[in-house]
């Protein structure tokens, strides 16, 4: 299990939150869903910069918009 | 007249009234027909106040007559997804849970229609919290499709993409987090605008994702939606998104065609589980483009599935703290698929929802620049696969919801990740008799030069002219 897999932990959190068990078959796909994504992201987050942060996509969106054709 | 009425472009009606040849009583008299018929028949209708639609068009008639017309849409009778906030007016967002909901604010973007000139008539439907690309509801039913009311019409807009498609009404309001404005408008024939993320603000609309919520129009025309998006368009202080940069005259390049236009045609991961009637069709509009003078390249797209991930982990995150009060207070009152996914986004650890954030900008420049490459436009299906009906795609609350979920916006979900614009045009039907749709992608904030290729497609080949077999004629 990758290190940073922490659907069981956070579905326990989650059904004692909510003080309901939730159903296997929702747990199981909620993770399947979780650790493809995180997977995915993983080929791709070496390119992050520690300056990097949400708000450079409007900046990048309007650069990209100037740069034109 | 009704049934004339009921036919014109939103353009064409406006220059109608414009000119004084078609009243604004008239045409909202014949909208409220519809939408009493033919729209609780399909399920399109929310809700609507015939007395305020009626005296509204007076009102606009009087003023017209006074010389004091207030803009472009004067008088045009437009409804719109039940999300769009109105004060005092109830908006309930397809959910149990907003049952009664009255909104203390208006929404930017209606307060710019009703500036042009526009009167909003009614609610339309929609998937609970917009969270489901089909259009299924468990609350206020599914809507039908008016190609075949057998059909999903698409979601989460709906109601909009019925009552544009069947006449009831000449444009409306959607919103696009994964989709849907894109998916409602190929399901159901129209054209549909998911604008550059930041262009259209989101101010007093029902927030599911912040960082993906796209407020956007569908119509019957590429020109209707020019229309639509030029009132709506442009800076807002309510929303701190929204983009300083002028909004052009969409409507100014509308008619100059493709000719010396690049258009990439997406293939690679884009034709991986594509149906061939609906390769076909993708090939058969390059085909059209290259007649019109442009130069069609092809695009080998890489995969893109991280891109629906990174999607979907925001969504999910973004609307499991939307819903967090709820979810714990009132959780029998959802839907079981909106439940679900509402409780997965609680499970995304933050760390990689915050990467999947702070990557944007990176792949963003990544798509523009090496996957268009040089093209003014890249040319992909909405739906790899002919309009499913109702009863293929009604799969409860169980693990399928997913899979229905990621299928079904599987190439539009990637777009909204990237913020780009993207024009849903209708280019023919499949053998199911449903329509098919492609999406033009542009560069960011280029939505003049997507309607400008959407309008020289729509004029070759009389994409937008066919009306559905359940459409409203009085």
């Amino acid at each position: 299990m990758p290190t940073d897999d922490v659907t069981a932990p956070t579905a326990a959190w989650l059904g004692a939150y909510l003080d309901m068990k939730l159903p296997e078959d929702q747990l199981a796909a909620a993770g399947a869903a979780t650790r493809r994504a995180v997977a995915g992201m993983a080929a791709h987050t070496g390119a992050l910069a520690m300056e990097d942060e949400p708000a450079n996509f409007i900046a990048a969106l309007a650069r990209l918009a100037d740069r034109g054709r | 007249m009704s049934a004339d009425i009921a036919a014109l472009s939103l353009a064409a009606l406006a220059k109608a009234i414009a000119r004084g040849k078609i009243s604004s009583l008239e045409a909202t008299t014949s909208c409220l027909k519809g939408l009493k018929t033919l729209g609780r028949e399909l399920n399109a209708v929310a809700g609507m106040d015939e007395e305020a639609a009626l005296k509204a068009a007076r009102q606009a008639d009087r003023a017209r007559a006074q010389g004091k017309r207030r803009g472009r849409l004067h008088g045009v009778p437009l409804a719109h997804k039940d999300m769009y906030y109105r004060v005092g007016r109830l908006s309930e967002c397809g959910a149990k849970i907003r049952k009664g909901h009255v909104p203390a604010v208006t929404a930017t973007a209606l307060r710019r229609l009703d500036a042009a000139g526009a009167l909003d008539i009614a609610r339309l439907n929609m998937v609970e919290f917009a969270m489901g690309p089909t259009g299924h509801n468990p609350h206020t039913g599914t809507p039908n499709n008016p190609w075949n009311p057998a059909h999903v019409p698409g979601g989460s807009s709906s109601g909009p993409g019925i009552a544009v498609a069947a006449r009831l009404v000449y444009g409306a309001l959607g919103s696009d987090t994964g989709g849907s404005i894109r998916l409602p408008a190929a399901f159901c024939g129209l054209v549909g605008m998911k604008a550059t993320y930041g262009l259209v603000s989101r101010y007093g609309a029902m927030p599911l994702s912040f960082s993906q919520d796209h407020v956007g129009p569908l119509t019957r025309t590429v020109e209707d939606c020019a229309l639509m998006l030029q009132a709506i368009a442009g800076q807002d202080p309510g929303d701190a998104t929204t983009s300083a940069r002028e909004v052009p005259d969409y409507l100014a390049a509308l008619e100059k065609g493709a000719k010396g236009k690049t258009i990439a045609v997406a293939e690679g991961w884009f034709r991986q589980g594509m149906d061939a009637e609906i390769a076909a069709a993708m090939d058969a509009a390059a085909e059209v483009y290259r007649t019109l003078g442009a130069k069609i390249v092809r695009a080998d797209v890489p995969p893109l599935d991280h891109l629906n991930d990174m999607a979907m982990m925001i969504t999910g995150a973004e609307s499991a703290s939307y819903h967090a009060k709820w979810l714990r207070e009132r959780p029998q009152d959802y839907g079981d698929q909106v439940r679900l996914r509402i409780q997965q986004g609680n499970l995304y650890p933050a760390a990689r929802y915050l990467e999947a954030l702070r990557l944007r900008h990176r792949v963003v420049q990544w798509f523009v620049e090496t996957v268009m490459g040089g093209a003014d436009a890249l040319l992909a299906p909405v739906l790899s696969f002919p309009v499913p009906t109702i009863k293929e795609t009604d799969v409860g609350g169980d693990s399928r919801a997913f899979e229905v979920v990621v299928r079904v916006a599987r190439n539009t979900r990637p777009i909204n990740y990237l913020g780009l614009p993207a024009l849903s045009v209708p280019c023919g039907f499949s053998r199911n008799g449903l329509p098919v749709g492609m999406q033009l992608v542009g560069r960011p904030f280029a939505e003049a030069l997507l309607f400008r290729l959407g309008r020289a497609y729509e004029r070759e080949t009389g994409c937008t002219d066919k009306a559905p077999p359940h459409c409203f004629r009085a």
